[in-house]
């Protein structure tokens, strides 16, 4: 469990949005993936989760800082060879499976299009056992290989990726919000499904979503996102016990809980406000606009993030290093 | 069917069907619908897409698609019969006496017309005032939803307000004339947590303060415990299990309740595997035979493939659409002993 998998050390995204003004999308995010663990990625709209996860995919270029990978960086500039390994390493599932197959391709050239590109060099006969055998362990069935994307329902459809995602047996795999676009109780199969799989092909993931408590179910650790930046990341468990940065109470709070009698008696820590916006953020603490504790020193100076107690990772500064 | 109280309710619907026309193919999105609303109520209709809660409301405030029509049933608003409501009669009504707040706050502002005009044309349509009445109304609105300096955002346009904030100018709109009834169709869906909670708040506040029913379409069950007082869970067209939010969430009666609760993912509580329900929603093109939720029932027996449950008051307010749940059941499970 302690062996890094994927290091990202002081990514920074930038786009550039206009005369002199940068969207910063991802500001400094340090942090590692361990083997075998789900690393949640929480977060509102706008915070950078899913850029973040797309640069570690190598869909995007750094602006500046690495990814390493079993301590290789493979962000950057890599050789074609490189790149092909890298590849077959990492794969992705997107949240929109209404988008993210192409609707004029059947389901065993959508799966197999990974085992094409790494020119595995199967027979016809074995491309399409591969593919029923991978449909079979998504819970899809063998008639299903000639169809195409749109006589699926959505919850089947994100099965498809899933198991486009699994044929080329990676080892990490970047999961950008994949249940949201589902209804409830087939979220619950997804997620499931996910994690039997995790079990199986002792895979490793980074499960972006911004439903917390779906993300607390599946994950070890949950990283909070604010504006960019990671504000806290700790055990799941300690997460929900025991939350520090005030965005991450806050948060937690503002979350409904299906059960009207602890509803009723809950105090909320109700924000603010809104998220401001991501373009041209003045220094300091990004959430001091937002934040009950803000002092002085939190408009000046950005808070480092540090590691509090074991495992347990904040930047803010009311936590100081001891 | 379902009594909430001996008076006259607010909003009646009686037994409503809803077609939808397509291609080739009528879709059967509404099947038997009733509920009824009483003053100051919240009801909640849960589902999940295509069990029909949106077309359910869209079919009571005649906003259904061309395709779509009423088939059968009737819609009962303060009194008055309003099925065959013309849409210049339903005009009248809209806006002024059932408001309805939408999904998308982006897309249900006008981008072209400033905050200010677009709550004034309410004012315009519904209420007799003077322009600077209307301007003045409007203000205080603004502030009654919790925008900060209405002065300035009255002369502003949607795009430079955030998600939130046009969420709130949609309900300043949808409550300029002191409405009876407020539809709020997933209204914080499309918006963040911490967003949702302000929003929810903020229903609640102003129910207090002018006495609106809500009806609240969501699939969230969390914000379902959070703001309702009545719960109705719909399933395939049709109320599958309807009652107190006390009774829905602690006294579930009905299988696919059930299924819904235990598939979320409790914060408090680490109970190893999340529950799932197998299967998918059923096709209401050729929806089945017998209760829609039976092919994904674990408890289903014959009687369920073959006939429509019927419903079974469990109490005066709890109602549920389960043959687990009639009388019958009971008695055989009785005379059989215990199987489980």
């Amino acid at each position: 469990m302690s062996e890094v998998l994927l290091e990202i050390k002081n990514l920074k995204k930038y786009f550039e949005v206009g005369k002199n003004q940068t969207l910063k999308a991802v500001d400094d995010v340090s942090f590692q993936i361990y083997k075998g663990e789900t690393l949640g990625l929480v977060g509102e709209s706008g915070c950078g989760k899913s850029t973040l996860g797309r640069t570690i995919m190598r869909l995007y270029h750094p602006t500046s800082g690495e990814v390493l990978y079993n301590g290789k960086t493979i962000s950057g500039h890599l050789s074609r060879g490189e790149e092909k390994e890298c590849c077959r390493k990492m794969q992705m599932i997107f949240q929109d499976p209404y988008m993210s197959l192409d609707p004029r391709m059947k389901v065993v050239d959508i799966v197999a299009e990974g085992l094409d590109s790494q020119n595995t060099a199967l027979s016809r006969s074995e491309r399409e056992e591969q593919v029923v055998k991978l449909l079979e362990m998504v819970g899809l069935q063998k008639e299903h290989v000639g169809r195409f994307p749109h006589e699926f329902s959505g919850g089947q459809r994100q099965r498809i990726g899933i198991a486009r995602a699994l044929a080329i047996n990676p080892e990490f795999i970047v999961a950008d919000e994949p249940i949201s676009a589902l209804d409830v109780s087939i979220q619950a199969q997804v997620v499931n499904l996910l994690k039997k799989l995790q079990d199986e092909f002792s895979l490793t993931y980074l499960f972006i979503a911004h439903d917390i408590s779906m993300v607390k179910y599946i994950s070890n650790r949950i990283g909070v996102m604010y504006l960019g930046s990671l504000v806290e990341l700790t055990s799941s468990q300690t997460m929900f016990d025991n939350p520090l940065h005030p965005y991450t109470q806050a948060l937690l709070s503002a979350i409904p809980l299906p059960d009207p009698k602890a509803e009723k008696k809950r105090s909320r820590v109700v924000l603010e406000g809104t998220v401001p916006s991501p373009v041209n953020i003045p220094d300091g603490c990004k959430f001091c606009s937002r934040c009950r504790y803000a002092t002085d020193e939190c408009r000046k100076t950005t808070p480092n993030f540090h590691e509090v107690e074991e495992g347990h990772w904040v930047a803010c500064h009311r936590y100081k290093k001891p | 069917m379902q009594k909430w109280g001996p008076k006259m309710s607010l909003l009646e619907v009686r037994n409503l069907y809803i077609n939808l026309q397509t291609h080739d193919n009528v879709v059967q999105a509404v099947r038997g619908v009733s509920f009824s609303l009483e003053p100051k109520d919240t009801l909640a209709i849960v589902g999940e897409s295509g069990s029909g809660k949106s077309m359910t409301v869209k079919g009571v405030m005649k906003l259904l698609p061309k395709s779509g029509r009423i088939d059968a049933g009737q819609v009962i608003f303060d009194g008055r019969d309003i099925t065959n409501y013309s849409d210049r009669q339903m005009r009248g009504l809209n806006g002024s006496e059932i408001s309805m707040i939408f999904q998308d706050p982006m897309t249900s502002l006008n981008p072209t017309m400033t905050i200010g005009k677009q709550i004034m044309e309410v004012l315009r349509e519904h209420e007799k005032m003077s322009a600077h009445a209307m301007k003045e109304r409007a203000m205080e609105l603004l502030g009654l939803v919790g925008i900060s300096s209405p002065e300035k955002r009255f002369d502003q346009y949607p795009h430079q307000l955030s998600g939130g904030m046009r969420q709130r100018v949609v309900i300043a709109i949808a409550l300029a004339c002191n409405p009876k009834v407020l539809v709020a169709d997933e209204p914080t869906t499309a918006l963040d947590v911490t967003i949702q909670a302000q929003i929810l708040d903020l229903m609640k506040s102003l129910q207090s303060k002018i006495n609106t029913s809500i009806i609240l379409i969501t699939h969230n069950l969390g914000v379902v415990a959070n703001i309702a007082n009545k719960v109705a869970v719909m399933y395939g067209g049709q109320i599958v299990e309807s009652g107190t939010v006390d009774e829905i969430f602690y006294q579930t009666q009905h299988p696919y309740t059930l299924g819904l609760i235990a598939s979320i993912p409790k914060i408090h509580d680490d109970s190893g595997t999340l529950k799932t329900i197998p299967g998918t929603p059923p096709d209401l093109i050729d929806p089945p035979k017998g209760c829609p939720f039976a092919p994904r029932c674990d408890r289903a027996m014959k009687v369920c493939h073959l006939y429509p449950p019927t419903y079974t008051q469990i109490s005066d307010t709890h109602c549920s659409a389960c043959w687990l749940q009639h009388p019958y059941a009971q008695q055989a499970a009785g005379e059989e002993g215990h199987h489980e």
